[in-house]
């Protein structure tokens, strides 16, 4: 007798088969069944919720991220004519330094004369809802050259400038808060002033400016200014009186100067911009 | 209605093996559940009533096998059986039911047999005749004689399997399931086809 025959025998699987029918009642297995499905949503539960608290945490971090870097381009646009000692924490003395300056050359007497802000008026805080075009009008202070203004678009510009060469003191904006506490009408008034004042600068050619004036005591720093902007490739004329218009219109005089001496440098001669005006 | 949905969903999953949907039901998925359900739970419980022979009791023990496989869930390791697995859990529950009640089964792993109760007539029997004496003398063998042999006829499971889920050896095995298909044999002489 071989092993399957020992350990099988057909005829009695049969009839085992045939006689063993019993199935467990419906209701048992509702109850399995039942036990079965309450088992897992208990443990599926645990892990629901810490998946919805990561996954708040993570949209509240990325619209926080999205908040900061939407604001800090415009305050990097305000920002950057603070210098970096006097930091906008009260930035009316700077300004007031500036107004100075300009009443020292003949261009600005005008613009000195109109404005209604004496020299020695109390302290003024810039208002950080300036606009960052009226940041252009701005004017170079003699030993900080960092005070370039920012264009409101910077066609020419190189895009590989160095941040700081522009504005290296931007990133101190929490002391830019403080400036709130001017009283509306001032600033109103500080707008329109600065205001007429870059109306008036767009009328008078840069050229008639004095050669002291052009020859600034940050002229060093001034050449490394010229350094980010691009200047026209070819050796047309009317390129480069292209590019002066478009600087003009934007009133950007960083690029207006260092355009003027690259041609003058470049050409020996000045840029004809008599008739673009 | 159970039954209706149980045949539906072991029909969907009919592709997948054991030990896959006892995976998925592991991480949660319940309609794999239902499909191991409906695979097992005829030959279970037919297991467990041929066992205990009685049906309410059957039923209890049925009830908290697949209790304990519910929770034991997450000891479920993929890389085990799942057969041999829920029929160990299955024999260990009878073995506790039986040990509870020692004054009746005092004889767990003796290997003789209840003598019938009465004689068996010489005329050959009808086929259901012949099924009721092959239950009879299923009860009347040793409850490791019985359990080899359900676990082969039954749950299908080879002489290795029964041998991992009785905890015995492999010799062993054979030597209940040859002792107790000799005895069935000689029992039903006259059921021939």
């Amino acid at each position: 007798m071989t092993d399957n025959h020992d350990l099988h025998d057909e005829r009695i699987s049969r009839l085992y088969k045939q006689g063993n029918q019993a199935e467990p009642s419906a209701d048992l297995d509702r109850q399995i069944i039942q036990a079965a499905r309450e088992a897992v949503p208990k443990r599926k539960q645990r892990f629901i919720w810490p998946s919805l608290a990561t996954a708040a945490v993570l949209v509240l971090s990325l619209s926080l991220v999205l908040k900061v870097l939407e604001q800090q381009p415009l305050e990097e646009s305000v920002m950057s004519p603070v210098p970096s000692k006097t930091e906008g924490r009260v930035m009316a003395p700077t300004e007031e330094k500036e107004l100075q300056e300009k009443a020292a050359s003949p261009v600005d007497e005008k613009d000195n004369a109109k404005s209604p802000v004496p020299p020695g008026a109390p302290t003024q805080t810039r208002p950080s809802t300036i606009a960052p075009d009226m940041m252009d009008i701005a004017p170079l202070k003699k030993s900080k050259p960092k005070l370039e203004p920012a264009p409101a678009v910077e066609i020419y510009r190189s895009p590989a400038a160095p941040a700081e060469a522009v504005a290296p003191d931007a990133g101190k904006i929490q002391s830019f808060g403080s400036s709130r506490t001017q009283s509306a009408p001032s600033i109103d008034n500080r707008i329109e002033q600065e205001l007429k004042q870059q109306k008036q600068r767009k009328r008078f050619d840069l050229q008639a400016v004095p050669e002291t004036m052009l020859r600034a005591p940050a002229r060093k720093k001034k050449q490394d200014l010229c350094a980010d902007i691009v200047m026209p490739g070819s050796d047309s004329v009317t390129e480069w009186q292209q590019f002066y218009k478009t600087a003009m219109l934007q009133g950007d005089r960083i690029a207006v100067r260092c355009l003027l001496q690259e041609f003058q440098t470049r050409f020996h001669k000045p840029l004809p911009v008599e008739e673009l005006k | 209605m159970y039954l209706n949905l149980l045949t539906t969903a072991a029909r969907s999953m009919s592709d997948i093996s054991d030990e896959q949907l006892m995976t998925r039901y592991r991480t949660g998925d319940t309609e794999a559940f239902d499909s191991l359900y409906a695979r097992h739970r005829g030959p279970l419980f037919r297991y467990v009533e041929r066992q205990c022979r009685n049906h309410a009791v059957a039923e209890e023990l049925y009830q908290d096998i697949w209790m304990r496989i519910i929770r034991a869930r997450e000891q479920w390791q993929p890389g085990t059986r799942f057969q041999p697995w829920l029929y160990r859990i299955a024999h260990n529950r009878i073995i506790d039911y039986w040990r509870a009640g020692r004054e009746n089964h005092t004889q767990i792993e003796d290997e003789s047999v209840i003598p019938l109760d009465r004689p068996w007539p010489d005329a050959i029997m009808l086929i259901r005749e012949c099924v009721e004496r092959l239950f009879q003398l299923l009860a009347g063998l040793s409850e490791s004689q019985r359990s080899a042999f359900l676990l082969k006829e039954e749950a299908g499971l080879t002489l290795e399997q029964i041998a991992e889920v009785t905890g015995t050896g492999y010799e062993t095995v054979k030597s209940r399931l040859r002792y107790a298909l000799r005895r069935l044999r000689d029992g039903l002489e006259g059921c021939d086809d």
